[in-house]
């Protein structure tokens, strides 16, 4: 084996390690115990219990829906794996919020108590529509993220990892939607 | 010997000064009657006729010159026309069509020569003007012919009836209205070649008379009396203007002054502060539009065709009521949420009243709901977004004191008497109509969030219900909602004003 070979190696495992240290630096650490609290009860290994607020079917206000899911240890997972949960519709007397087909591209909390969700396009090309409507749709995201972690103060909605003016028409979706507004 | 070179150089110079007016070249002038300057053109005599020089009279119009070897063709290109000749030919092409020179085109020493006759015959109609010759000064005077309006043509349309002039070229025009059902059209420097008329016009056209002024062409126009406003617009391919006239039958969409450009902007008029005074005028926003349907019912119902609909009859309704109306839509057409609160701004409306149906995955939900706007909370931007041309009005108005009003919180100022306004409607709505009842929200609503004046959005029913659909397709209930959410408005009107 010649030296220039052996060199080239050893460069490529020095840029490696680098790179790895610089990606793994920004995750967080599995063992960590979650910050801002995890308000579902921790059901064994892996397994809570979460809340779920879904729409009545008078669309006159929320109810609550509770169940037992696998969750992964690190925040934005677990919110992602909730909502996916709340995409998938109600299995007692709610009725769903988001549109068929939604999926959670996925989820991100930043420091100061704000969550950015960025859905699928089903969450615009397959609403209902009206105001409530989109209301409902706001309101549940909010209050079921706000359920699940204590922290939460404010949801930004995306789509495709974009802005969206309003889901369908009514409700301005540039600003961030409070907690406090949408209880 | 310096002395003999000098003489040799005076006697060449005598000889080349006082020799040349007596040989055969010369010079004429092509003049134009635009800012063209006038074009110097070489001339020879050849067997008595008068030839100039082409590269001269292409530079003098602007024309490019294309020579092909192998055919010994050269093409002029003067703007869309093509003019062709070739050596030793008397005859020319312009376009399609052949013209006699009476004698053929002289080619010498690489340069085009063709006989004096070519700048009337043929360059003047190529640059689309008349041709006059004025021996004593040797000058071709060129005149630009204005456009010609070659047609005339109604057609009713569903917006109204709209008045087609056909034209040859692209022209200017003046189109406006100085007394009540009279609209006059000029086409400045336009040029009538047949007579055109309609004597029995159709829809809100009542005739159309064209004839020749000093001016131009002038199109006077006698509308139908129901005729409210109109509109003129110039178009491309082919080379039109088209006048719609519109009834406020229809209710009209925007006054011709009110068309949203920029420019139309009052100067210095602060928005927020010219509301307050009266009640005169209504933007009514018949929801969604174009590609945007809106929900949509059980039975098949769009919410857009349903909400254009009660539009009219809510239309109908506050003119009866005294109000002056505007629609921010009046057809199947996608208005943006910010353009519908600049056109209400821009049309100075005092009220903004938003039409639109609720919908739910649940078909059980039902009733109406007033709204009016929640303000925004602040922002997690650093810089606040110029979303369309609202702030752009707010600027331009001086909005409040020291500076720019974000646009998208304009409505704020306006929060309690929409509240008001809200309510009211609500009350009247409530009281006149046995629909289910939703109450009054406020909300955080796009389309109100740049109004400068009192703003609500009416949540007519759920269309995603079987009978709110039926009850919104039926014309007597939409009457009954128009006439309830008036009554609310006038009942407005009065606590504001004291006046019925």
């Amino acid at each position: 084996m010649d030296v220039k070979r052996v060199k080239g190696i050893v460069v490529a495992l020095v840029v490696l390690a680098v790179a790895l240290v610089f990606i793994l630096r920004d995750r967080e650490p599995p063992a960590e115990i979650p910050e801002g609290g995890v308000v579902g009860e921790e059901i064994g290994r892996g397994i809570q219990s979460i809340t779920l607020v879904f729409a009545d079917r008078s669309a006159s206000g929320m109810v609550e829906e509770s169940r037992e899911i696998a969750v992964p240890q690190d925040r934005a997972g677990r919110a992602k794996r909730v909502l996916e949960e709340l995409a998938a519709g109600p299995e007692g007397s709610g009725v769903r919020t988001l549109p068929h087909g939604t999926r959670v591209l996925s989820v991100f909390f930043d420091d100061r108590g704000g969550v950015f969700v960025d859905f699928s396009r089903e969450l615009v090309d397959n609403h209902p529509g009206g105001s409530t409507g989109e209301l409902f749709t706001i309101q549940s995201v909010v209050q079921t993220l706000a359920a699940n972690f204590a922290d939460v103060e404010s949801v930004r909605f995306l789509v495709e990892g974009g802005e969206i003016e309003t889901i369908a028409g009514h409700i301005d979706a540039t600003v961030p939607f409070l907690v406090g507004n949408y209880r | 010997m310096m002395r003999r070179s000098g003489v040799a150089a005076a006697v060449v110079l005598f000889a080349l000064v006082v020799a040349s007016p007596s040989a055969r070249a010369g010079s004429l002038l092509v003049d134009f009657s635009d800012a063209r300057p006038a074009a110097r053109v070489e001339t020879k005599q050849l067997d008595g006729v008068t030839y100039v020089r082409l590269a001269d009279l292409a530079r003098g119009v602007g024309g490019a010159r294309h020579w092909n070897p192998k055919t010994g063709k050269l093409t002029l290109a003067v703007g869309t026309h093509r003019i062709g000749i070739s050596s030793d030919n008397p005859f020319a092409t312009l376009d399609q069509e052949v013209r006699n020179l009476g004698r053929p085109v002289w080619l010498s020493e690489g340069t085009f020569w063709v006989p004096q006759s070519f700048i009337e015959s043929v360059l003047g109609p190529a640059v689309n003007s008349d041709v006059s010759w004025h021996p004593d000064a040797r000058t071709f005077t060129f005149t630009r012919l204005g456009p010609v309006v070659t047609s005339i043509q109604l057609e009713t349309r569903q917006e109204g009836t709209a008045i087609v002039l056909g034209l040859n070229e692209l022209a200017d025009f003046v189109a406006e209205s100085a007394e009540r059902g009279a609209v006059e059209v000029l086409v400045t420097g336009g040029r009538l070649v047949d007579s055109l008329a309609i004597l029995e016009g159709e829809g809100l056209v009542a005739s159309v008379i064209v004839s020749q002024a000093d001016e131009g062409v002038r199109a006077d126009i006698a509308a139908a009396p129901e005729a409210t406003s109109f509109e003129a617009e110039l178009y491309h391919d082919p080379y039109r203007i088209e006048i719609l006239v519109r009834s406020s039958h229809d209710a009209p969409f925007m006054a011709p002054e009110l068309r949203g450009r920029q420019g139309l902007l009052p100067e210095g008029r602060n928005v927020l502060g010219s509301w307050g005074t009266d009640v005169e005028t209504v933007m009514i926003d018949p929801g969604h539009g174009g590609r945007d349907q809106g929900a949509s019912g059980p039975a098949g119902s769009v919410e857009k065709n349903a909400m254009l609909a009660l539009a009219r009859e809510l239309s109908r309704a506050l003119q009866r009521e005294g109000f002056y109306v505007f629609m921010t839509r009046s057809s199947d057409s996608y208005v943006p949420l910010d353009r519908r609160a600049e056109l209400s701004n821009l049309a100075a409306a005092d009220v903004f009243l938003s039409l639109q149906c609720d919908a739910w995955y649940s078909r059980s939900a039902t009733g109406f709901r007033v709204a009016y706007h929640a303000p925004a909370p602040p922002r997690w931007r650093a810089h606040g977004r110029s979303r369309g041309a609202g702030l752009r009005y707010v600027e331009s108005a001086g909005a409040s004191a020291g500076g720019v009003l974000e646009w998208d919180h304009v409505q704020d100022a306006f929060r309690d008497e929409s509240e008001r306004l809200a309510a009211l409607v609500h009350d009247s709505m409530a009281d006149d109509l046995d629909v289910a009842d939703r109450g009054v929200a406020a909300r955080n609503l796009a389309v109100l969030a740049g109004c400068a004046m009192p703003a609500i959005l009416i949540e007519t029913g759920f269309i995603s219900n079987g009978a709110d659909e039926a009850r919104l397709a039926d014309e007597g209930f939409r009457r009954s909602v128009a006439e309830a959410i008036a009554r609310g408005v006038a009942e407005y009107r009065r606590t504001l004003t004291g006046r019925d």
